[in-house]
């Protein structure tokens, strides 16, 4: 027999932690943007953001990649712990007791939530040592001000290196290879040891 | 919020409501007691309705893993809940907004579609023996609307409403 009541942890059943109505709340006399569990959300209007990539571009020139990059990885870094946290605390297990599965759609729930777009994984390279993920309706590749000829999404690249990095426990890098921005149906980014990549793997 | 009223306040400044919104309001508020006597129900006899399902469902799957049963069973305690939240509301887009795409993701995943396409007939058969006709006729196209969405081809007609008998006999 099943206990019914047994199924349940103090009458939680976990759900989608991720459900928009649920996850983002505001206060609009108090100027706050906060998720469930109270931790503070900053908005990004994508006049901020093309404002940064036009003010970078105009100090720094072609390094303004590799600087969006370096602050993706500080921010992939800080988003994985809060990630980590939040779900560890609603699944109540630890990341690494969750089936990869679960852990994967948690992710692609909270990318979308954030308003980032839409996330997949392809884990058919994981013998090459590769992890695929693919983007679509991306918010950091459709705000970039000037045409290149290049992928755009410094930002995106950096936060998934380092998300992965800190989840495998490995020093990962992140190569984007297909970009929105230059027409492609979605946005490729190639997850890897940084020495398997050979000497294309540059910046993002 | 309820859809209608949430949208009256848009309008405050511009008009008085039409009759049309107006009925539509009074419709909802008049229906409300009803929805949280369904609503008290369901929370009061969640376990008990659900057990009635476990057991039906081990007896049926004889060879499945209990893991499986009881996934497929959390997923219909969310489906109960999120159903008897749209239900309070009136609002049928709250199960789509915030609970069907990963209900779907997560069957299929997990492989759990043959166990929740009998779990959902069977769960019909006790509510409809747990609740008064009225308050059925309430949550039903709510859990149908999950059905048809996470589980499309499977809805088959509402089961007949049982001669009357004590709820607490029924389950």
């Amino acid at each position: 027999m099943i206990p019914i009541a047994d199924l349940t942890r103090k009458n939680h059943v976990p759900g989608n932690y991720y459900a928009p109505r649920t996850y983002l709340r505001g206060e609009l006399e108090m100027g706050l943007l906060e998720n469930r569990r109270g931790d503070r959300l900053l908005a990004l209007p994508s006049t901020f953001l093309e404002g940064l990539y036009a003010g970078l571009d105009r100090e720094v020139g072609q390094a303004s990649g590799l600087v969006l990059f370096n602050c993706g990885l500080w921010w992939g870094k800080h988003f994985f712990k809060r990630f980590q946290d939040e779900i560890s605390d609603y699944y109540q297990m630890s990341l690494t007791d969750m089936k990869m599965a679960d852990f994967l759609q948690a992710l692609q729930h909270c990318w979308s939530t954030y308003g980032w777009g839409k996330l997949t994984l392809d884990q058919s390279y994981q013998e090459q040592g590769f992890l695929v993920v693919t983007t679509y309706n991306s918010f950091f590749a459709n705000r970039e001000p000037q045409a290149s000829n290049l992928p755009v999404c410094f930002l995106e690249a950096g936060v998934l290196g380092s998300f992965f990095s800190e989840l495998s426990g490995q020093e990962l890098h992140c190569v984007q290879t297909s970009c929105e921005s230059l027409g492609a149906d979605c946005n490729r980014f190639v997850i890897g040891l940084r020495s398997r990549f050979g000497s294309g793997g540059g910046a993002g | 919020m309820q859809p209608t009223i949430e949208h009256i306040f848009d309008e405050v400044e511009h008009r008085y409501l039409p009759p049309e919104s107006l009925k539509q309001v009074h419709h909802y508020v008049k229906s409300l007691p009803e929805r949280i006597t369904a609503y008290r129900t369901l929370r009061e006899r969640e376990t008990l309705i659900l057990q009635k399902v476990a057991d039906q469902l081990e007896k049926t799957f004889p060879n499945k893993s209990q893991d499986d049963i009881e996934r497929s069973l959390r997923y219909a305690m969310l489906a109960l809940r999120q159903s008897a939240m749209a239900m309070l509301m009136d609002d049928i887009t709250h199960l789509d907004e915030q609970f069907t795409d990963w209900l779907g993701e997560s069957m299929t995943i997990h492989n759990t579609q043959e166990v929740d396409r009998i779990l959902y007939g069977y769960l019909k058969k006790i509510l409809v023996q747990a609740m008064p006709a009225k308050h059925f006729t309430l949550i039903s196209p709510l859990l149908d609307h999950i059905q048809n969405t996470v589980l499309p081809g499977s809805v088959v007609s509402a089961p007949a409403q049982p001669a009357p008998q004590p709820v607490a006999a029924a389950i």
